[in-house]
């Protein structure tokens, strides 16, 4: 169903056209024509490999709780290793061993049996978070905005997989092969008493067995997301344990149920662009289903005469030929409407292939390339930059670009590894050196900072949007000489437009008296907003490095807000926490939803250009400060 | 005493302390059966099943709140329809179900050609800013699953203790287990929108083993981890006021010392009586 | 036959198969079992024995015949998988053996209690009432489990080998246990391995997939009975144990 759903909404992005299995997709060996895709094709091997030979022992000793927690146990040291300038890959390493020792320490010699560690673990999962939050709010200082969330830092997609992940997969596979050959028995002899399956008792060998479990989730993490530890470490061997009782034979099985999800979601991935690791795991659990009710059936039959051997088989091959029919003419189904949007994007052949990374960097290519370049936007408005997963289309369209415009700074910092995986040599345009900056936690200062830690929201600023016009009219006249001149005479006008709405806005702000122009803020994203027109930001509500604040910072906070008599609680769009809200309830002022990070979605209300957000935002806030009496709406 | 009073007089410092002393002693009641059934990872895991209703409700432009309830219902059936899978563990089936569904969301999402925002801050709360509607909602939910706690604390312990005999105890496995993952799905939603999903993971696991380690008999463990809860709740307004951390992070650590020093105390008591039993053989 | 009103299972020519086998598990059962009794019932694993007890619960309807249970029943299952760690005491898992018969929002009041405390005494255990239960001794902690049946207090109670893996003590304390319910007027009916405890009881029925014989201990077990119930592989030892070996290779169709 879903890809049916997926396909009516094919159309939207411009560069779907381009990869290669859309229009006439011959065979499935075609979709491997980008180097990103086969990439991702050895990434899914590798993590089937590791995840399905690991994952009978993983699901025989209960561990699938520990497998999905790697990735948050290892958060505080990925923090302490983002502040010290360490690699993450390591540090993500480090961490994920840490939290299997601490984990063992806390399990070992105990009674602890699987309830407990179950426990346990969610305990150390809970801590873990909050010695992350804690570390990334001491470190804040070091600057970065890093520690937004734990997820962030680790998880990656398949579909911009680097060489050095793939090495460091490849590198956990050679070690997890021929230790897994030799322990798993010993392993899973304690695991198969069935008074013990799921006990944590600890064996000699056991000491290797966590350890490798995390070194194995952690690089398998990075390569290809969150959602894989489940899809390639539990689900495999989840569904061959349904199916076989020896534990070869599961093993075996859930290696090739493992390799067979990955497979099958990447070619679904690729083929319908959707996102990898969402595909996988879901052809896992679909997976997972029909085995469920397919031994359901057989074991309602059989359970007098205990099935033996061959019916295990025959059960076995029930499941699996249902897979093999189902799946297949699933993606025919699919495959065939897929060819109906083929067409959309022939249109764009003569223009110049763009790719922005969001809404406001669209926004400005387009207004100085016009009708000659084709842009593609990686974000989606109003999406969260910091969840974002890419699709194949967007890493094809990032091969394909001409020219790649980047905002710059935290907004769109997880771009690198998708140009890498989309093997082009071209680096990406950072708009926001043509920008004037300021520092990520300056109040209302007007100091630039050309360090790490600047607000990227820099184009909510007439000034740096003319700046910023020229540095993109230079780059695509570099890239498409003969338009030269429109491209020219485009950004002339567009810095004439901005000049005139920054005086006009400037008129309409001095409206306003200087008692009314005190705001609160949520993020850091109108400083520059208010730095132009001259507002006073007397609070900020979420502490600069992106965690949360604390109850000392919040009362801190109110407390200046309520002395400067700020007249506007100020926040993005679909982003309003609800501490923003709490705060402006308290105070009893206005909250206002504005455009930070993002333009308004499609043909719904709200600025679809930087600068109508710019009136936007400033109308809104003028209106609430003098209670409706001045608007800045130029119309 | 201008210490302990100084967090509560300030902005927002009556209403975290109400949250989170509320959500601690529901969370620390229900964490007792998540020790005992072994349901930690699911608790852990229902906060990310929810993402595949707010999704949907997105996109179609319903309330979030109706994708949120959504959610939690497509979570438990879910969870109930997996768990019935032939020789799976609660802990596989949990990570099957919690994979597909926000694999789901993903697809669905990925579909949409408007982004999905930062549902967590939409949906999720943060102890500091608890709305009275949040709070009331909570706490009424938190009553709903206490009651229910009560009424089905015999038989949740019967099955724990001994399921071989539930039924010749007469006492109907399916149904039993059906309460209890309601139990907690209630627990869980109730707690993640007053507090946010790390408070409530800690409140749920913390005080349990607290007062696992503490306790011998079950019924008084329930009473101690619910008292335990609305301590570490409270506890972590004082934290985070006076170490200026996260208030969020403040209550995983607080829940985190309770279950330490518990377990500490019970290992230094289990010492003297062990020798003590030696002694009576 | 003068009693038949005091019968409490009556069976006729009743069979029992698990859905979807092709043959069934037991069949052609016919008896009348009335209070009072000791029964036991003898055969191999596989024999018939907790087929015959899933029937007897209400588990398995019969597939043929008729297989009819006038009082309430009480079942202590084979495979203890009580768990040692969980906080209760002696007494609290007695109690449990009252949950039926109140509501969910009554509490054991000072009857349950002392019915409790008297179970716990019948099974030698009356100074451990507040014992955690993983701190007893594995036969203690069998006799706590026969104590929650006989709190149960159901006119007939099944037990599915109660003496297996018991130290003699415990064993001994059992056994009385057994034969006081059976004074009570109960029908107590144990699955076992034991020749030598079916000889102490009021009846026994030997079973390998029918009843072989059911009778007087005297009558019942004689030595081409006992050929016939452990089949052709007779390896006959008192130990339950070597039992099992025996049935492995014996399969159904």
């Amino acid at each position: 169903m879903f890809v049916v759903s997926a396909i009516s909404h094919l159309g939207i992005s411009g560069a779907t056209s381009r990869l290669p299995g859309f229009a006439t997709l011959e065979s499935p060996a075609e979709l491997l024509d980008p180097l990103f895709a086969r990439r991702a094709l050895l990434a899914v091997l590798l993590a089937a490999v590791i995840g399905g030979a690991l994952g009978t022992t993983i699901v025989l000793r209960d561990l699938p709780f520990f497998t999905h927690a790697v990735g948050a146990g290892a958060y505080p040291t990925m923090v302490a290793a983002a502040a010290l300038g360490m690699s993450l890959a390591i540090a993500a390493q480090l961490g994920a061993l840490v939290f299997a020792a601490l984990l063992w320490l806390l399990t070992r010699g105990s009674t602890a049996d699987a309830r407990q560690g179950d426990s346990r673990t969610g305990l150390l999962v809970a801590t873990a978070l909050a010695a992350g939050a804690v570390l990334a709010e001491v470190l804040a200082g070091s600057g970065s905005g890093f520690a937004r969330s734990p997820e962030s830092m680790l998880f990656g997609s398949v579909l911009t997989v680097g060489k050095s992940e793939l090495v460091a997969a490849a590198a956990t596979a050679a070690l997890c092969l021929p230790l897994v050959t030799l322990l798993s028995g010993r392993w899973l002899a304690v695991g198969f008493d069935p008074e013990a399956v799921g006990a944590m008792r600890i064996s000699r060998y056991d000491g290797v067995l966590l350890p490798l479990v995390a070194i194995a989730s952690a690089s398998i993490l990075p390569l290809t997301g969150a959602l894989m530890a489940g899809a390639l470490m539990v689900i495999p061997a989840a569904t061959a344990r349904m199916l076989f009782d020896r534990t070869a034979m599961i093993t075996a099985a859930a290696v090739a149920l493992a390799v067979v999800s990955g497979l099958f979601g990447l070619y679904l991935s690729l083929a319908f662009d959707l996102p990898a690791g969402a595909s996988i795991a879901a052809v896992a659990g679909g997976l997972f289903a029909l085995a469920a009710i397919a031994v359901s059936v057989r074991s309602r039959a059989d359970r007098i005469s205990r099935p033996n051997r061959r019916d295990n088989h025959r059960t076995m091959a029930t499941a699996s030929l249902a897979a093999l029919v189902v799946l297949p003419a699933l993606s025919g189904c699919g495959g065939s409407s897929g060819q109906t949007t083929a067409a959309t994007g022939d249109a764009n052949n003569d223009r110049v292939p763009v790719t922005a990374t969001t809404t406001h960097a669209a926004d400005i290519v387009r207004q100085i390339g016009g009708n000659h370049v084709a842009t593609t936007t990686m974000l989606k408005p109003g999406a969260d930059p910091h969840e974002f997963e890419p699709k194949p289309s967007d890493v094809a369209a990032l091969a394909d670009a001409r020219v790649i415009f980047r905002s710059g700074g935290a907004i769109d910092s997880w771009l690198q590894p998708a140009i890498d995986a989309a093997g082009g040599g071209r680096g990406p345009i950072d708009l926001s050196d043509a920008a004037v900056l300021l520092p990520s936690d300056a109040a209302a200062g007007d100091s630039a900072s050309n360090g790490e830690s600047f607000n990227a929201h820099w184009f909510l600023d007439p000034v740096n949007l003319e700046a910023v016009g020229k540095r993109v009219r230079d780059e695509l006249t570099k890239a498409d000489p003969a338009t030269r001149e429109t491209y020219r005479a485009n950004a002339a006008r567009y810095a004439q437009r901005t000049r005139a709405a920054d005086t006009a806005l400037a008129r309409c702000a001095k409206r306003l008296s200087a008692k009314q122009r005190v705001i609160i803020s949520d993020h850091n994203e109108f400083d520059y907003l208010a730095a132009r027109y001259e507002f006073k930001v007397a609070a900020r509500l979420q502490p600069a490095s992106g965690g949360e604040p604390s109850v000392a910072d919040l009362q801190r906070a109110v407390a200046a807000a309520r002395a400067s008599g700020a007249g506007a609680v100020v926040t993005s769009a679909g982003e309003s926490g609800k501490v923003a809200r709490a705060v402006a309830n308290r105070l009893r002022v206005p909250l206002l939803e504005l455009y930070g990070d993002s333009l308004a979605p499609g043909d719904g209300g709200g600025p679809h250009t930087s600068l109508d957000a710019i009136e936007f935002n400033l109308d809104r806030i003028a209106a609430a400060v003098s209670s409706g009496a001045v608007r800045c709406k130029t119309g | 005493m201008d210490a302990l009073l100084d967090p509560i007089r300030g902005d927002f410092g009556l209403t975290t302390l109400i949250s989170l002393t509320v959500v601690g002693a529901g969370c620390g009641a229900v964490g007792v059966w998540i020790l005992q059934f072994g349901r930690a990872f699911l608790a852990e895991s229902l906060t990310h099943a929810l993402l595949p209703g707010l999704v949907a409700a997105s996109l179609f432009g319903a309330s979030l709140v109706i994708g949120a309830l959504a959610g939690v219902l497509l979570a438990y059936v879910a969870t109930l329809a997996f768990s019935r899978a032939p020789k799976t563990s609660a802990a596989a089936s949990t990570s099957v179900t919690v994979t597909t569904l926000v694999a789901g969301g993903a697809l669905i999402a990925a579909s949409s050609d408007s982004g999905y925002a930062a549902f967590e801050s939409l949906l999720f709360g943060n102890p500091v800013a608890a709305t009275r509607v949040d709070l009331a909602a909570g706490a009424l939910l938190l009553a709903g699953v206490t009651v229910t706690l009560w009424l089905a604390h015999e038989r949740f312990g019967a099955l724990a203790f001994d399921p071989a005999a539930a039924v010749s105890l007469r006492v109907s496995v399916s149904r039993v287990q059906a309460v209890l993952l309601l139990v907690i799905v209630c627990a869980v939603a109730a707690a993640v929108n007053v507090t946010g999903s790390l408070p409530a993971l800690a409140l749920l696991v913390g005080p349990a083993i607290a007062a696992d380690a503490l306790c011998t008999r079950i019924g008084r463990g329930v009473w101690i981890a619910a008292l335990a809860g609305a301590i570490c709740g409270a506890g972590a307004l004082y934290l985070s006021y006076y170490a200026d951390w996260p208030a969020g992070a403040s209550v995983a650590i607080t829940c985190t010392a309770a279950a330490a020093a518990a377990s500490c105390l019970r290992r230094t008591h289990r010492s003297s009586a062990r020798t003590g039993v030696v002694a009576q053989r | 036959m003068q009693d038949r009103l005091n019968v409490l299972v009556t069976a006729s020519d009743a069979s029992f198969a698990y859905p979807g086998a092709t043959s069934p598990a037991l069949r052609d059962v016919s008896l009348d079992l009335p209070g009072s009794e000791l029964v036991i019932l003898l055969g191999p694993n596989g024999g018939g024995k907790t087929t015959l007890f899933r029937g007897l619960t209400g588990e398995l309807a019969p597939a043929a015949g008729t297989l009819k249970v006038h009082a309430p029943v009480s079942y202590l299952p084979q495979h203890d998988r009580s768990r040692t760690d969980f906080p209760v005491s002696a007494l609290d898992v007695t109690l449990m053996g009252t949950l039926a018969e109140r509501p969910p929002w009554r509490r054991p009041g000072r009857t349950e209690r002392s019915r409790a405390r008297e179970a716990l005494s019948r099974v030698g255990l009356a100074d451990r009432a507040d014992t955690s239960f993983g701190e007893l001794s594995g036969g203690q902690r069998r006799r706590v489990l026969l104590a929650r049946t006989i709190v149960q207090d159901s006119p007939i109670v099944l037990l599915d080998e109660p003496l297996a893996g018991v130290d003699p003590a415990s064993a001994e304390v059992i056994d009385a246990a057994l034969r006081g319910l059976r004074d009570d007027g109960r029908l107590v009916i144990v699955a076992s391995h034991d020749i030598e405890q079916a000889r102490r009881a009021d009846r026994v029925v030997c079973l390998n997939g029918r009843v072989v014989a059911a009778g007087p201990p005297g009558d019942a077990l004689s030595p081409s009975v006992l050929q016939e119930t452990y089949a052709a592989e007779l390896t006959l030892l008192p130990a339950g144990d070597d039992a099992v070996g025996v049935i492995e290779h014996h399969h159904h169709h």
